[in-house]
């Protein structure tokens, strides 16, 4: 397996390559460790972040598509037996009730819902969702 | 340009791990490994 590093001169490339696989994925595991030892914070928390920001930076033209092709069954249903369709609560300050439309392309732990009293669309983890 | 460096086969818990690194953190990760390799190896070779 390859993975994408930064850009990099061939002097620094040549360094790197002086390490063996197993020595490299033991490198990159470590900082990986200490990262998550810095920011106090679980796997699961900081996966979860990075899904928020990343899902927070959609543009509206991007969450229109995704909509759109979740609406039209074009992705996989939810995968939770029966979570499509569902409706579920969110504390949002106040009550907010969503329709799940399907999962959020490209994040399984997400799901796409509509307000049901707004028509607004929302993304939100799956785990986060109290179905009722 | 970014580069891509093989790492071997990785169970799901070091992709994981791994993919929460950014790509200049994974730089400065193998450059750390690998200059204190280097230097491990130079100790090595003045102990002689």
């Amino acid at each position: 397996m390859q993975i994408e590093m930064g850009d990099v001169s061939q002097k620094r490339l040549r360094e790197i390559n002086h390490l063996t696989e197993k020595e490299r994925r033991a490198a990159l595991v470590a900082a990986a460790k200490a990262k998550l030892e810095r920011e106090g914070k679980t796997l699961d928390e900081i996966n979860h972040d990075a899904v928020a920001r990343r899902v927070a930076g959609f543009t509206r033209e991007r969450i229109a598509r995704v909509c759109e092709k979740v609406r039209k069954g074009l992705t996989k249903p939810a995968e939770k037996p029966g979570l499509t369709g569902k409706t579920f609560v969110l504390n949002l300050g106040y009550d907010g009730h969503f329709k799940v439309l399907g999962e959020l392309p490209g994040y399984s732990d997400w799901l796409v819902a509509v307000d049901t009293f707004s028509g607004e669309y929302k993304f939100i983890k799956k785990d986060e969702a109290v179905l009722r | 340009m970014d580069k891509a460096v093989r790492i071997g086969k990785l169970t799901d818990t070091e992709l994981e791990l791994i993919n929460i690194l950014s790509p200049d953190e994974r730089k400065i990760a193998l450059l750390e490994a690998a200059k204190k390799k280097v230097e491990r190896l130079m100790e090595g070779k003045e102990c002689k």
